[in-house]
């Protein structure tokens, strides 16, 4: 009863808690001013003393040593531009060598090349004997290296002819190269 | 039915005195809040992009220097040889002399008769991503072996060259060649050009392998003003 009558004691006990309540709040709110003004001022002091400047004249300087180098750099941009374009030509290049080796080492004592034509993807070749066997076994030999040595990838037999006037049996293959 | 007390001097008088403590740190905060958007984030994307540029920046000097090492290690005198044997194994522009000997030294070296020759000039407004071509139609005494002779031996010649097709009938070889050549890249020295083109250990590779095999005719001496 005697607390609901005597309002003055309480009041001052409720403006006291307050006040500290607002000091507190004081402090907090100047220690936060102090370190948003330290972050400040030290983000700028880092931003404005960093070594850009410093690396940028040294990137001008050493550009400017480069440029002086000029005629070998160009003269090393021209040797590379060769190279590479040779590089790719011989990329693209295919080894005749190759097929008439493998053709030409196919080929029996007793027969021979009647006709011989190579270009970039097809092989057209005419061979003549006397023995039906010799011809039977180049056939066999471009026969079984079809996929095997990379060079041949499809054989047709685009005729086997008997001439009885010269004795001989013609062959003709049109062989894919791959 | 109650009537809201009207707002008067009073009225917020009382509400001041009653708050009057907080006010000074609302301010302040409010401050830092401005403080924060208008100085401090700013500041952080700033130094962000410096770092970012400050990285670069080291990157390019390392590379520069790596360049500078390049250039400077590189003889002048070998770099001059090098685009003189590059120059003629793969000419800047159509080289008939070139083309004649390398067929007439093929021959010579394979030791096969050379035959009729015919030059096909073909479409000159082309240029092909590794130049272009001179074709050269060319027929040779023998057969197969004969052929397989000529041909290794015109790889070993510059200008660089490569075989289209081949026919052989009647103890008579005709060869389709195929010989490059290529302008050279539009560099000019007034360019800031700060990349130096190292070769590969392929290309270098490749390099040796042309000097080992390809010998070039004595009187050639083309050489590149730069």
């Amino acid at each position: 009863m005697s607390k609901e009558v005597n309002l003055i004691s309480s009041r001052r006990k409720e403006s006291s808690i307050s006040y500290r309540q607002a000091g507190n709040i004081k402090k907090v709110a100047y220690i936060f001013l102090g370190l948003c003004v330290i972050a400040s001022v030290g983000l700028f002091v880092l931003n404005s003393t960093s070594e850009l400047g410093t690396l940028s004249k040294k990137e001008d300087s050493l550009n400017q040593t480069l440029h002086t180098q000029q005629k070998k750099i160009v003269k090393m941009t021209l040797i590379k531009d060769r190279i590479e374009s040779i590089s790719d030509i011989q990329k693209k290049s295919k080894s005749y060598e190759d097929i008439l080796v493998n053709v030409s080492s196919a080929l029996p004592q007793d027969s021979k090349f009647d006709s011989f034509e190579v270009t970039k993807n097809s092989l057209n070749v005419t061979v003549s004997s006397s023995s039906l066997l010799s011809v039977n076994s180049f056939l066999d030999y471009i026969i079984n290296n079809i996929n095997k040595n990379h060079i041949f990838q499809k054989v047709t037999v685009s005729s086997l002819v008997g001439d009885i006037q010269s004795g001989k049996y013609i062959l003709v293959l049109d062989v894919t190269l791959l | 039915m109650n009537k809201p007390s009207p707002v008067n001097q009073t009225t917020l008088r009382i509400i001041y005195y009653r708050n009057k403590q907080f006010i000074a740190p609302v301010i302040i905060f409010a401050v830092c809040i401005v403080i924060i958007v208008e100085a401090i984030f700013p500041q952080i994307q700033e130094w962000v992009s410096v770092r970012s540029q400050v990285s670069s920046s080291i990157q390019k000097i390392d590379q520069l220097n790596k360049n500078i090492d390049i250039v400077s290690n590189t003889n002048d005198d070998i770099l001059n040889n090098e685009i003189l044997f590059l120059s003629q194994v793969l000419p800047q522009n159509k080289d008939y002399i070139g083309v004649l000997n390398a067929i007439s030294q093929a021959a010579i070296i394979s030791g096969t008769a050379l035959g009729d020759y015919s030059f096909d000039v073909g479409d000159l407004s082309k240029t092909g991503a590794n130049g272009n071509t001179i074709q050269i139609r060319l027929s040779i005494t023998g057969g197969v072996t004969e052929a397989k002779k000529f041909i290794s031996s015109l790889k070993k010649q510059a200008p660089i060259s490569d075989i289209a097709d081949i026919q052989i009938s009647n103890n008579t070889v005709t060869i389709v060649s195929v010989f490059y050549f290529k302008p050279f890249p539009n560099v000019s020295l007034n360019d800031n050009i700060t990349t130096v083109n190292v070769l590969s250990d392929q290309e270098k590779k490749l390099l040796q392998t042309l000097q080992e095999s390809i010998v070039l005719p004595p009187s050639s001496n083309s050489l590149i003003n730069l």
